[in-house]
């Protein structure tokens, strides 16, 4: 508290705050620009409902493709590992730059060339990579007690998976889950760089026309009404999460 | 008569430790089968390796005549033949109770789910666990947590059970309650091959005792000849341990 009311102090009476204060805390301009803002924020809401949707699935996939343990299929195993240091390796930026202007300018037949769907695609891919790794966390947390005790009723491996792992895994990786999620959220700001008028871009041609940033600031409140909310959700998973685990110590 | 289970000349190696030395042991169909020997002896590799948990290096292991290591059999549905409790009980945390039991017979049984309560609910009524079927395993106490670990394995309507040292993770005063359920299932007629350090409860259960020790089979008998007035040495002097303790 200490701290920040002598932050505050030194940043009021600053030389400079005068001029800053005119730029970034307009509070006309702040309340015209934030209904554009969150009208364009609609457009970064649609983006990562859809890439969450989609990256659940696909992750799942690639973590139980990683964990599978058949000689059979030491291909996809391959394949998924390849994909995820790929993906894992590439800023999530480039990757969007790379499916934005790349795919369309293939000019193929039936090949979309909406920005917006290459921008979905290219973060389903990028965070794909991230999340199945929480999974993979996860699905190896479990102890190798309980898969010989499913394996010794005679599920198959595959139902062991599927009733007993999985169940548990998932469960213990809620909380990183939805971290990511929070990541993501935030990151559909990227998807500007290729065209689309989301809420950064247009806090941003809202802040040239007028010579002042006081727009970005409105664009950062309404990530922060849709993140903070989330990021306590988040919290108090972890904290029952733990008391769960305490009381519940022995599995 | 052909035994239930033949076990015959099993090797089984971790690395270049031998486990299992040349193992050869048959357990006939009703009776109960006690191996005793000193942590570390390859009591728990052994009932591992008779529920195909662990790949054997030699020998084989024959069920009422077919041998169950041949490569290419069906492993799942050998598994389902052959119930197995642990040491630990590992039960599934994340189901109740009802569910752990149901489990197996639902999906490797392919039973319906009326079919497979009701069964569990009889199971779980005769070993006095009826009240507890919603709860959830951490909720309960050790000894009724191995009670249904027992419950989900007889579920699977096993012909052979292998009980691993079952009463060795309980407090003293637990111990009772689930060697109750072990007399109850001899009694209903069970196949069972126990490892266990209970050489009271062996002597008093079991129609034959094998002393294991070091991978190899020492010394075998009916229990009053192997607890009682043991040939070789070397099982002297382990019981003799147990008789100090005032545990035989």
């Amino acid at each position: 508290m200490v701290v920040f009311s002598g932050l505050a102090a030194l940043i009021v009476t600053s030389p400079g705050w005068p001029d800053v204060r005119r730029s970034f805390f307009d509070g006309d301009l702040y309340r015209t620009s934030i209904d554009d803002i969150a009208q364009a924020f609609t457009l970064n809401v649609k983006i990562f409902m859809i890439a969450e949707a989609f990256i659940l699935v696909l992750s799942l996939l690639v973590a139980l493709a990683r964990s599978s343990r058949t000689p059979v299929l030491f291909p996809v195993r391959l394949l998924s590992a390849v994909y995820v240091d790929l993906f894992r390796g590439i800023p999530a930026l480039l990757v969007i730059l790379l499916f934005g202007f790349g795919m369309p300018a293939l000019r193929l037949e039936g090949v979309p060339t909406d920005p917006v769907f290459w921008a979905i695609v290219a973060l389903v891919l990028s965070y794909s990579a991230y999340v199945s790794e929480v999974f993979r966390a996860g699905i190896d947390s479990v102890h190798e007690s309980q898969r010989a005790s499913a394996r010794s009723l005679g599920l198959t491996s595959a139902q062991t998976m599927r009733y007993v792992v999985l169940p548990q895994g998932v469960r213990r990786v809620v909380p990183p889950l939805l971290n990511d999620f929070i990541a993501l959220q935030k990151e559909t700001a990227l998807v500007s760089v290729i065209g689309p008028i989301e809420a950064a871009r247009r806090a941003q041609i809202i802040s040239s026309k007028n010579f002042n940033f006081t727009s970005y600031l409105a664009a950062a409140t309404i990530f922060l009404a849709i993140t903070i909310p989330l990021t306590r959700l988040t919290d108090w998973l972890v904290v029952r999460q733990r008391r769960r685990t305490g009381t519940r110590a022995q599995a | 008569m052909t035994p239930k289970l033949a076990i015959a000349g099993v090797w089984k190696s971790f690395g270049d430790r031998a486990v299992l030395a040349d193992v050869s042991l048959d357990v006939a169909e009703h009776d109960v089968v006690c191996v005793i020997g000193s942590s570390g002896s390859g009591k728990s590799t052994l009932l591992r390796c008779i529920n195909l948990l662990e790949p054997i290096d030699d020998g084989e292991i024959r069920l009422d005549g077919t041998d169950i290591t041949e490569p290419g059999l069906d492993e799942n549905a050998l598994r389902r033949r052959i119930g197995i409790v642990f040491q630990s009980f590992n039960l599934f945390p994340h189901l109740t109770v009802r569910d752990n039991v149901t489990l197996g017979p639902r999906r490797a049984l392919g039973r319906s789910k009326a079919e497979a309560a009701a069964l569990a609910d009889e199971l779980l009524g005769r070993f006095g666990l009826a009240g507890h079927r919603d709860a959830y395993p951490d909720q309960l106490s050790g000894g009724q947590q191995q009670r249904v670990s027992i419950v989900r394995s007889l579920a699977m309507e096993p012909e052979l059970m292998l009980l691993d040292e079952v009463t060795s993770a309980l407090d003293p005063e637990l111990v009772g309650e689930v060697l109750a359920v072990i007399g109850e299932l001899k009694a209903s007629g069970m196949t069972m091959v126990l490892a266990t350090h209970e050489m009271a409860f062996a002597r008093d259960i079991a129609d034959k005792v094998c002393f294991l020790d070091g991978g190899r089979i020492v010394e075998e008998g009916p229990p009053a000849q192997v607890l009682g007035d043991p040939t070789e040495p070397r099982t002297r002097q382990f019981l003799r341990h147990f008789i100090e303790a005032r545990r035989l």
